[in-house]
C-alpha cells in the first residue's frame, strides 16, 4: 500500500463519534451565551443594522429586519433542540448556518472565539450527530425499533482536530514573533491596567503586584506561550494526549478568569472531547456485582470507553486496548481516569496514557 | 477534496492574517495591551469643530456599540489590538457620517486619537470620515 492509499484509507475510516454527540449537547448553551446580547437587543427591537455595522462583502445577502429577527429567534429554538437531540441533524445544521451567517454579516461581529465556535458547530453538523444522546435516537429505539448504526466516517473528526491544533499553534506563533509579547510586556501592562479592578473584585494585592512585576512576566509569558504549544502538540500523540487535555482545562479556566474572552474558554473546554478515541468499547472491564463501578460506569462512561462485564469474582479487572491487564485498585483508578466527570481529579495520580 | 480544501484554506488564512486588520480565522489571541482615546468632532462647512456629543440630534453611544467603541472618549484597552480597533473606528466614523440624516450641517466627522502602543507613546493620529453631502441634506 503506497502513501496515497494509506492517506485515503485514513480519511475514509469509520468509527464511533459519540464524542461529537456530547459536543453537540455542550454547544447549545454556548450558542445561547454567544448570542446573549443579540437576543437582548432583539427583544428591545434593536438589530445589527440599527447601529454601526461593517459588511465584509457588498454582495452578501442581507435579510430584512423581519426575516433577520425570525431567523435569530429560530436559532434560539434550534440551539435548544440541538442540545436535546430533537431533529438533531436539522437543528444543528441550522444553528451552524445562522452562527456563520451572522458572523459574516458584519466585520464587527468577528471575534476569534466566534470563528472557533463556528468551526465546532460545522463539524458537528457534518456528522450523523443524532446516533447517541438524542431524543431522536431514543424515539427510533423505543418506538420505531430501528436504531441506526453507531459507526460513521471519521474525516470530519480529523478535520476539526487539525483546526484546533491550528488555533493553539497560530496563537503561540503570533506571540513568539511579537517581541512585546515574548518579553512579557503585554501581560505586565495588562496586569497593571487591571490591578485596581481585580483587587476590588477580591484578588489579593500581593498577587497583582507580582503579576505587575516585569521580571515575573518575562518568565510567565514564556510559560504561557509554551503552554499553548505543549497543549497543541500534546494532543497529537497518544502518549501525551491525556496530559494535554488535563493541562488545557486549568489553562482555559485561568484565561476565562483573567481576560474577557466571551465564549472561547467554554468552547475550548467543550472541544476537548474531540480527542477521545473514536473506537468504542475497546477496554474490557470486569467488575464484581454490587461494586460501585458496576453502578457508576454505565452512568458516566459517556464516550463508550468500556465493555462492562459484571462478574461474580472479587476483583476489578481491566483489559486495556493493547491486551495488558490491570487488577484491583490500579484497574479502578484507570477506570475513573477514563470517565469524563472524574478524569480531571484522578489524572494527576495516574499514568498518563490515552 | 473537502479535507484538502479546508486544510489549504485554513493555512492560507493563518498566513494572510499577518497582513489584515481583523485577522479573520488567523487566531492571534490577545495580541496587545495597547490603549487609546478619541476626541471626536463634527466639522462644519466653515471649518468650525463641534464636539460630537454637544448640541447634536444623535448620541454616539446610541449609534455605535461594543467592540471597544461605545465610549471612545475615555482612555481604554484597544480591543484585539490597535490595528483591529482603528479599522473598526474608521468604519464607525464613516457609518455615522452616512447614517445621521437629521444632521444637516456637518461636513465630515474628525477624530483626534491619542494612543499608546504596548506602553510606548503616547502617539497621536487623526481620523476623518467620508464627506457628507451637506447641500443635499438641506
Amino acid at each position: 500500500m503506497n502513501r496515497w492509499e494509506r492517506l485515503n484509507r485514513f480519511i475514509d475510516a469509520e468509527g464511533d463519534l459519540r464524542a461529537l454527540s456530547v459536543l453537540r449537547i455542550l454547544l447549545g448553551p454556548i450558542v445561547l451565551l454567544h448570542f446573549g446580547d443579540t437576543f437582548r437587543d432583539a427583544a428591545d427591537g434593536i438589530i445589527y443594522s440599527d447601529r454601526y455595522w461593517l459588511p465584509y462583502f457588498s454582495w452578501y445577502p442581507e435579510a430584512g429586519p423581519g426575516l433577520y429577527e425570525a431567523m435569530l429567534w429560530l436559532c434560539l429554538g434550534t440551539a435548544v433542540a440541538m442540545s436535546l437531540g430533537i431533529l438533531s441533524r436539522v437543528t444543528t445544521a441550522y444553528t451552524a448556518f445562522f452562527v456563520g451567517y451572522h458572523l459574516f454579516l458584519s466585520k464587527t461581529h468577528f471575534a476569534h472565539n466566534r470563528a472557533f465556535l463556528l468551526i465546532l458547530l460545522t463539524t458537528v453538523a457534518l456528522v450523523p450527530n443524532d446516533r447517541h444522546y438524542s431524543l431522536d435516537n431514543l424515539f427510533r429505539r423505543r418506538v420505531l425499533k430501528r436504531p441506526r448504526p453507531g459507526s460513521t466516517p471519521l474525516w470530519p473528526l480529523w478535520l476539526v482536530r487539525f483546526e484546533i491544533v491550528c488555533v493553539y499553534c497560530a496563537s503561540g506563533v503570533s506571540k513568539i514573533i511579537d517581541q512585546d509579547w515574548w518579553s512579557g510586556r503585554v501581560l505586565q501592562l495588562r496586569a497593571i491596567d487591571n490591578r485596581e479592578l481585580a483587587i476590588d473584585e477580591g484578588a489579593p494585592a500581593w498577587i497583582m503586584d507580582l503579576l505587575a512585576d516585569g521580571d515575573v512576566q518575562w518568565w510567565f509569558s514564556k510559560g504561557a506561550v509554551l503552554n499553548e504549544f505543549v497543549i497543541a502538540l500534546g494532543f497529537l500523540h497518544r502518549r501525551t494526549r491525556l496530559f494535554a487535555i488535563w493541562a488545557a482545562i486549568p489553562f482555559h479556566l485561568a484565561i476565562q478568569i483573567g481576560a474577557r474572552v466571551q465564549v472561547f474558554s467554554w468552547a475550548a473546554i467543550a472541544a476537548l472531547v474531540i480527542w477521545v478515541s473514536p473506537r468504542a468499547h475497546r477496554r474490557t472491564l470486569v467488575v464484581p456485582r454490587g461494586h460501585r463501578l458496576a453502578r457508576w460506569v454505565p452512568r458516566l462512561d459517556w464516550f463508550g470507553r468500556f465493555d462492562l462485564q459484571p462478574d461474580d469474582g472479587s476483583a476489578v479487572v481491566l483489559t486495556e486496548r493493547d491486551g495488558s491487564t490491570r487488577r484491583g485498585r490500579d484497574a479502578e483508578r484507570q477506570t475513573w481516569l477514563h470517565l469524563p466527570p472524574t478524569f480531571f481529579f484522578v489524572a494527576p495520580f495516574s499514568r498518563w496514557r490515552d | 477534496m473537502v479535507v484538502v480544501a479546508v486544510v489549504v484554506a485554513q493555512l492560507t488564512m493563518l498566513v494572510v492574517a499577518y497582513d489584515s486588520d481583523h485577522k479573520t480565522f488567523g487566531f492571534h489571541m490577545f495580541p496587545e495591551s495597547s490603549r487609546w482615546q478619541a476626541d471626536i468632532y463634527r466639522v462644519q462647512p466653515d471649518g468650525e469643530r463641534i464636539p460630537i456629543n454637544r448640541d447634536w440630534e444623535y448620541r454616539w453611544s446610541d449609534l455605535v456599540r461594543r467592540r471597544g467603541l461605545t465610549n471612545p472618549f475615555v482612555d481604554h484597552h484597544a480591543d484585539s489590538g490597535l490595528r483591529n480597533q482603528f479599522g473598526y473606528f474608521q468604519g464607525a466614523l464613516d457609518w455615522v457620517a452616512r447614517n445621521t440624516p437629521d444632521d444637516e450641517t456637518t461636513q465630515y466627522i474628525e477624530a483626534e486619537v491619542t494612543y499608546t502602543d504596548n506602553g510606548d507613546g503616547p502617539f497621536e493620529r487623526v481620523f476623518r470620515s467620508v464627506d457628507r453631502d451637506v447641500e443635499d441634506a438641506r
